[in-house]
C-alpha cells in the first residue's frame, strides 16, 4: 500500500527512487518537508503522506551501497547477462565438454565497492560449469553402476551439491535426500491449501512429471530470525528430475586429463582476462539502456581498469643444515633441498612396507630408489620390515598393519603400497595410524612409481622428504627477525555429507625458527564457523612452547583463514577474547598479538603492467592502499609463482595488532612464511602454518571423522 | 453458455453480520484477479493457440503465465504504460535452466509500448488476443477506435475481452461510483453486450464472481466476452490497410532457445552421439572383459598391461546383447588397435539421435566437425583410454 501511494506521487519525487517502507532514497534533493495526499484504495480514505529530508547520503555513503549494486545487477541482466547464484553468466553460448556431459557458461562475478580509493566496481570472470543432466538422470547413472549401494552412492555424489532448477532462477544446496517422499506427496503452499507436487508443477509451470516414484531433494535454508525473534528453520523439497547439478562432478575431479581440458578452457592469461573485462565495459557502454539505468543515480564507469603503483618484497635466504641460499625468480628450490641436507634428519632405523603381492616389483624398486636418494638428503635409512598381502581388501591391510604394530614397539613408520585411487582404504588405513594405534604413516598409490620410471628419482626424494616430516625431522628455514615469536594457523573443514558438522584445524609453531609444529583439532557442530574450543588447543601450545624454550612467547602472530567479510566482526568479538583468555591460565603473562584474517576465495585480480602486454605480477608483489578496505588494516599479497591463469593474490586483513606491527613488517613475515610449507619446494599462496592447518582439518574432516592421536600432535603427520 | 469447469469460484461470508452488512464481507477465493488469468490459461490449454497477445498486459503477470504454456510460439503484451512492463518484464526472459535441456517449440515474447487506440502490423496473424480489464480505461476517444484495431484490423480467431460488471458493484465495500480510480466508465451486462460489436465475430457471455445467494440477479462480478471469428481467415484478405507504419516501440525482444535452433539442436544431438558411443564402448569393452575372465584369471593379469590386443582378437565375433533387430554387417561396431568404431547408423538407430535428427542425412551434417569420425566418415570413433592414468600426489 505504501509503495502505492509512493508511486503515485512520481511527479513530486521524480521516477527514480527507493523506497524500503519507511525511508525514501532520492537523487535529487527536495525540500525540507514535502506533504503530498492519498486516497486509500481499499476504503477511499484520504491518507495525508509528509516527506522529511533527514539526511544528504554521500555518493560513497555506506548505505549508498546497496542501491549501487541493485542498479548494477539490472545492468547485467540488460545485457541479458543471467544471474546464477550470485554471479552473472551468458548461457547462450557455452562451451560444451560433451564427453563430460557438462557445460561451461562464462560470465562476470562483480559488484560495487567502497575502498580506500573511493567507488570501485569489483568484477572478475567467472566460470559456472553445469551438467547436461538432472539429477534424476544422475541418479539413474548411479543405478545402474552399484545397486546395492544405491542411496549411499547417492548420498555421496549428491549431497553437497548446488543445483539451479527448470521453472525458476533460483540456485540450491542439496542438504538432504528425502527417500519416503515422491511428486505425489503433498506441501502446504503459502495460502494453507495443499497440493501435490506433480499438480503444482503442472498447474503453475505447465511441466508434466514424467518419473513419478523419484525420492525428493531437501534443501535446508539458514535458519533464519523471524521478526518476532524466534529462529525459523524450512525444508524446501525439489524434485530431482527438474534440478541441475552444477559444479564438477566428483569422479571428474579425480579425472588428471579431464581436469586438464577443463582449466584449459577456465584459465585465462592476465591478457585475455583483461581483454574480458574490457568487453565488458564495452557492452555497458555501447548500451543505452545499461548506460542510462546507470546515470539514473549518477554512476559511469571508467573506461578501463585502475592502474596504481604497488611493491615487490625482497627475495628471500633460505636455511638447509649447512648451507642457505637465495631464491631464485621462479621461486622453486627442488634442486637445492635434494642435493643439501635437510636441518635436521630422524634415521629411520625401524619401519615397515606393506604392499600386495601384485606390487612386490614396485616395493623393491622403490625402497632401493629411496636408499639412493637418502645420502644427499642427509637421512639414515635401514631396510623395511617387508610385509607382502596376499590381496588388496581394506581387511587385509587393517589386520596385518595392526598385527605388526602389536608386536613390533619400535616401529617408527607404516609405508604401504596401494593400488589405485581408493579412498575408502587410504581412509581406513590413515584412521588405523592416526586414531586407533598411532604411528606416522605414509601412503603410496603403484601406479606413481611405475607409471613413470624417469621420474621416479624424484617421486622418491618427495616422499623421504615427506616422510622426514612425519617422523619430526625440519627441512628448510627462514631467517626470523621476530624474537620468541609463536605462529598460529587455523583453518575449518565443512564436512558436507555430515550435515555440515565442521573441524577445525590448529597449529602452531614451538621453536623460533618456525621449524617445530605443534597441532590439535577441534570438531564442531553445524553452521559453526568460528572456532569454539580454541583455548584448549592455545594452552596446549603455550605448555609445548614452554618445554621446548623454557619461555612462552612474548608475541603471537595469528592467520586465521576460512573466514568472510561479514563474519569479521565475530572473529574480533567472538574468537580473539577467547585465544586471550588464555594467558590467564600463566602467571603473569600477557603476549602481544597480531591477527590476521586470510582470504584466498577473492575476485581481486593483478596484472602487471610493467611490460608491453599485462602479464602475471612477480611473487612478493603487495597492493596495501587504494582498493584496501576503509574499515580494516589490509593489504594484498601475490606471493606464488603463477603459472597458469591470472595472478590472484591472498587478502590478508589485520584484525588485531596489540604488536604493533608496521605495516611492512607484517606484509614480510607473512611472505617469509609463505615459503615454509615443506610440501612444497617454493612459495604457496597461503603462510604455511595456515596450509598445514588446513591440510589436517581435511584429513580429520574428511578420513578420520574423529580427533588425532594426541602422541602425534608434536609432528606434521598429516602431510 | 460457456462451461468453466476447472475454476472455481466461492465467496466467503461472515455469519456473524447481519444480512444487510453483508457488502462488507466478500471476497473471492482465489482472488478474482487470479481467476482470470487462470481463465485465460485453462483457454489457452483447450484450444491451443500458437500467437497470444495481451493487449494492457501491465506487469506481465499474464504473459508470464503463458509462457508456460507448451503450444504458445509467439507472445506479445502491450501497454500504453512503459514504466509498469518494464519493471516485471525481466521474469519473461529465459531462465538459465531454459539452456540447458532447450524445448522443442520456439518461444519469443515480445513486448510492445503504445496504445489499443493505434494499428501495428506486428499485431496482425494472431490466434488469440485478450483484453483483461482493459477496455474501462479506455478514454472515449481511444475506445471508439478500439473495435476496428482489434476486429477489424488484428482480426485475431479469438478475442477475449472482460470488464467489470457495474450492476455487482453494490455488493462491494467501499466501492461508489467506479472499482478503481482509473476506470473511464464501468458498464452493466446490457451495455456491454450491446456494445459488442458488427464484425464477423460470433460472442459469448460468462463472467467469474458468482454472487451471494439472494442476490443471483446481478450477475457475475466481471463479465467476460468470448468472440470467435466466424470465417476461417485466408491468405488474400490482407488488404492493403493493414500495410501500416508502426506505432508501436519495442520494448523487449526474449527469444527461447529451441531445438529449432541449428546451435541448440546440434548440441543435443552431438551430446546423445557422445554419450550413445561411450555406452557402446563401454559395452563393448563390458563384454570382453566378463569373457576374459571365465577363460582365466591369469589372463586378467596379462590384461592389466597389455589390454587392447587382447580385445582386438575378439572383435571380430562380438555381438551386442541388444533388443535391435540384426541389421547388416556394417552396423555392428567393431574394436582395431585402441579405437572404437561405431558405425552412423548404428548411431542413427540410437532412439533420441534418431528423433532429434529425423534423417540420416541431418545426422551427418550436424555431427561433422564435432564428433571424431574414421577416415571416410561412416563411423563415429572412441579412443580407449588406460584407465586409471590419471596423476597424483
Amino acid at each position: 500500500m505504501r509503495f502505492g501511494m509512493m508511486k503515485e506521487h512520481r511527479s513530486v519525487t521524480g521516477e527514480v527512487t527507493a523506497f524500503d517502507g519507511s525511508i525514501l532514497y532520492l537523487p535529487i534533493k527536495l525540500p525540507q518537508t514535502v506533504d503530498l495526499t492519498c486516497q486509500r484504495k481499499t476504503d477511499g480514505a484520504e491518507i495525508t503522506i509528509k516527506l522529511q529530508m533527514t539526511k544528504i547520503l554521500e555518493p560513497s555513503s555506506d548505505l549508498c551501497i546497496p542501491f549501487y549494486n541493485v542498479v548494477f545487477r539490472r545492468v547485467m541482466r540488460i545485457l541479458d547477462l543471467k544471474l546464477v547464484g550470485r554471479n552473472f553468466y551468458d548461457p547462450t553460448s557455452p562451451t560444451m565438454l560433451q564427453q563430460y556431459r557438462l557445460q561451461i557458461w562464462s560470465g562476470y562475478s562483480a559488484s560495487i565497492r567502497r575502498t580506500d580509493g573511493g567507488l570501485f566496481l569489483l568484477v572478475d570472470v567467472s566460470h559456472k560449469v553445469i551438467r547436461n543432466d538432472s539429477v534424476l538422470d544422475i541418479m539413474h547413472a548411479i543405478y545402474q553402476q552399484s545397486r546395492e549401494n544405491f542411496q549411499d552412492e547417492c548420498t555421496k555424489q549428491l549431497i553437497g551439491n548446488i543445483v539451479i532448477t527448470r521453472y525458476n532462477n533460483h540456485t540450491y544446496r542439496i542438504d538432504d535426500i528425502d527417500w519416503n517422499k515422491t511428486p505425489k506427496d503433498s506441501f502446504t503452499m503459502s495460502d494453507g491449501k495443499e497440493i501435490t507436487f506433480i499438480d503444482y508443477y503442472s498447474k503453475n509451470y505447465g511441466i508434466t512429471v514424467r518419473e513419478l516414484d523419484q525420492p525428493l531433494l531437501i534443501h535446508r535454508p539458514n535458519e533464519r530470525q523471524t521478526p518476532q525473534g524466534k529462529l525459523q528453520r524450512s525444508e524446501i523439497l525439489l524434485l530431482p528430475e527438474l534440478s541441475y547439478m552444477t559444479g564438477i562432478p566428483e569422479k571428474m575431479k579425480k579425472d588428471f586429463r579431464a581436469m586438464k581440458d577443463l582449466t584449459h578452457q577456465v584459465n585465462l592469461s592476465p591478457k585475455q582476462h583483461h581483454a574480458s573485462l574490457g568487453n565488458l565495459l564495452h557492452r555497458i557502454e555501447e548500451n543505452e539502456a545499461a548506460r542510462k539505468e546507470m546515470a539514473r543515480w549518477g554512476l559511469c564507469l571508467d573506461k578501463d581498469v585502475y592502474k596504481t603503483q604497488g611493491h615487490v618484497l625482497p627475495m628471500e635466504r633460505i636455511n638447509l643444515r649447512t648451507s642457505s641460499f637465495q631464491t631464485s625468480e621462479d621461486l622453486n628450490w627442488t634442486k637445492e633441498i635434494t642435493r643439501d641436507a635437510a636441518i635436521s634428519t630422524i634415521p629411520m632405523h625401524y619401519w615397515a612396507l606393506f604392499y600386495p603381492k601384485r606390487a612386490v616389483n614396485q616395493a623393491r624398486e622403490l625402497v632401493s630408489m629411496l636408499e639412493k636418494v637418502s645420502g644427499p638428503i642427509g637421512m639414515q635409512l635401514n631396510q623395511p620390515a617387508w610385509v607382502e598381502l596376499k590381496d588388496d581388501r581394506i581387511e587385509t591391510y587393517a589386520r596385518t598393519i595392526k598385527s605388526i604394530l602389536g608386536t613390533e614397539g619400535k616401529m617408527q613408520m607404516v609405508v604401504c603400497i596401494i593400488t589405485g585411487t581408493r579412498d575408502d582404504l587410504y581412509g581406513a588405513i590413515k584412521k588405523l595410524c592416526c586414531v586407533q594405534s598411532p604411528v606416522p604413516s605414509q601412503v603410496i598409490n603403484a601406479r606413481t612409481i611405475t607409471t613413470q620410471p624417469n621420474k621416479l628419482r624424484s617421486v622418491a626424494q618427495k616422499i623421504l622428504l615427506q616422510i622426514n616430516c612425519k617422523l619430526g625431522g625440519e627441512l628448510w628455514g627462514m631467517d626470523i627477525p621476530l624474537k620468541q615469536l609463536m605462529v598460529i594457523g587455523m583453518d575449518v573443514y565443512h564436512d558436507p555429507s555430515r550435515g555440515m558438522r565442521s573441524v577445525v584445524g590448529f597449529i602452531a609453531s614451538t621453536n623460533h625458527t618456525l621449524t617445530k609444529w605443534y597441532s590439535r583439532v577441534v570438531f564442531q557442530m553445524p553452521h559453526q564457523e568460528i572456532a569454539d574450543s580454541l583455548k584448549l588447543c592455545l594452552v596446549g601450545a603455550l605448555q609445548k612452547f614452554y618445554e621446548v624454550n623454557h619461555c612462552l612467547p612474548v608475541k603471537i602472530a595469528v592467520y586465521r583463514d576460512g573466514v568472510s567479510d561479514s563474519q569479521l566482526n565475530t572473529v574480533v568479538s567472538y574468537e580473539i577474547p577467547q585465544l586471550q583468555q588464555c594467558f590467564q591460565a600463566f602467571e603473569n603473562y600477557q603476549p602481544k598479538m597480531v591477527v590476521f584474517v586470510v582470504q584466498k576465495k577473492i575476485n581481486t585480480n593483478l596484472y602487471s603492467a610493467s611490460t608491453e602486454h599485462f602479464v602475471s605480477p612477480a611473487p612478493g608483489t603487495v597492493i596495501d592502499h587504494t582498493v584496501t578496505s576503509r574499515d580494516w588494516v589490509d593489504f594484498y599479497l601475490l606471493s606464488h609463482h603463477v603459472q597458469q591463469g591470472c595472478g590472484i593474490p591472498t587478502r590478508y586483513i589485520c584484525v588485531l595488532n596489540t604488536a604493533n606491527l608496521s605495516p611492512d613488517h607484517m606484509q614480510r613475515l607473512t611472505f617469509k612464511l609463505c615459503h615454509v610449507y615443506w610440501n612444497w619446494p617454493g612459495t604457496i599462496r597461503v603462510p604455511a602454518p595456515c596450509k598445514y592447518a588446513h591440510k589436517l582439518a581435511f584429513l580429520a574432516g574428511q578420513f578420520l571423522h574423529h580427533e588425532p592421536a594426541i602422541q602425534l600432535c608434536e609432528r606434521l603427520f598429516f602431510l | 453458455t460457456l462451461i468453466t469447469k476447472n475454476i472455481s469460484c466461492y465467496f466467503m461470508m461472515d455469519t456473524n453480520l447481519p444480512k444487510d452488512d453483508l457488502t462488507g464481507t466478500i471476497k473471492f477465493i482465489p482472488p478474482l484477479y487470479k481467476q482470470r488469468y487462470q481463465f485465460i490459461k485453462d483457454l489457452v490449454i483447450k484450444y491451443k493457440p500458437k500467437k497470444v497477445a495481451d493487449l494492457g498486459c501491465a506487469d506481465c503477470t499474464l504473459l508470464w503465465m503463458l509462457k508456460f504454456c507448451k503450444c504458445i510460439e509467439v507472445l506479445a503484451g502491450l501497454d500504453i504504460r512503459e514504466n509498469v512492463m518494464k519493471e516485471r518484464m525481466h521474469r519473461l526472459s529465459p531462465l538459465p535452466a531454459d539452456y540447458l535441456q532447450p524445448s522443442e517449440r520456439s518461444l519469443t515474447v515480445t513486448l510492445h509500448h503504445g496504445s489499443v487506440a493505434h494499428k501495428d502490423p506486428c499485431m496482425l496473424g494472431f490466434d488469440l488476443v485478450t483484453c483483461i480489464e482493459l477496455i474501462e480505461h479506455l478514454g472515449a476517444a481511444e475506445l471508439e477506435k478500439f473495435p476496428e484495431v482489434v476486429f477489424g484490423f488484428m482480426a485475431p480467431a479469438m478475442v477475449v475481452i472482460s470488464t467489470p460488471n457495474s450492476e455487482f458493484n453494490p455488493l462491494l465495500p467501499g466501492v461508489t461510483l467506479f472499482r478503481h480510480s482509473d476506470h473511464k466508465f464501468e458498464w452493466d451486462r446490457a451495455q456491454f453486450q450491446n456494445a459488442s460489436t458488427r464484425y464477423d465475430y460470433t460472442v459469448e457471455f460468462t463472467g467469474l464472481g458468482t454472487p451471494p445467494p439472494g442476490s443471483e440477479d446481478v450477475g457475475f462480478c466481471t463479465q467476460i466476452g468470448m468472440f470467435v471469428r466466424k470465417y476461417p481467415k485466408n491468405g488474400e484478405a490482407v488488404n492493403s490497410e493493414k500495410h501500416t507504419e508502426h506505432a508501436y516501440k519495442t520494448v523487449s525482444i526474449s527469444l527461447y532457445p529451441s531445438l529449432k535452433e541449428e546451435k541448440y539442436l546440434q548440441n543435443a544431438v552431438v551430446s546423445e552421439v557422445i554419450f550413445g558411443a561411450d555406452i557402446i564402448k563401454r559395452r563393448l569393452l563390458g563384454d570382453f572383459k566378463s569373457e576374459c575372465k571365465e577363460h582365466s584369471d591369469d589372463l586378467e593379469t596379462k590384461l592389466k598391461f597389455q589390454p587392447f590386443k587382447y580385445y582386438m582378437r575378439y572383435s571380430k565375433n562380438l555381438s551386442l546383447a541388444e533388443t535391435e533387430k540384426p541389421a547388416a554387417d556394417s552396423m555392428e561396431p567393431f574394436i582395431d588397435g585402441n579405437t572404437v568404431y561405431i558405425p552412423l547408423a548404428k548411431i542413427f538407430s540410437i532412439p533420441k539421435v534418431n528423433q532429434l535428427c529425423g534423417t540420416f542425412e541431418k545426422l551427418s551434417k550436424l555431427i561433422a566437425g564435432k564428433v571424431a569420425l574414421s577416415n571416410d566418415g561412416s563411423a563415429v570413433i572412441v579412443t580407449i583410454k588406460y584407465e586409471n592414468e590419471e596423476q597424483e600426489n
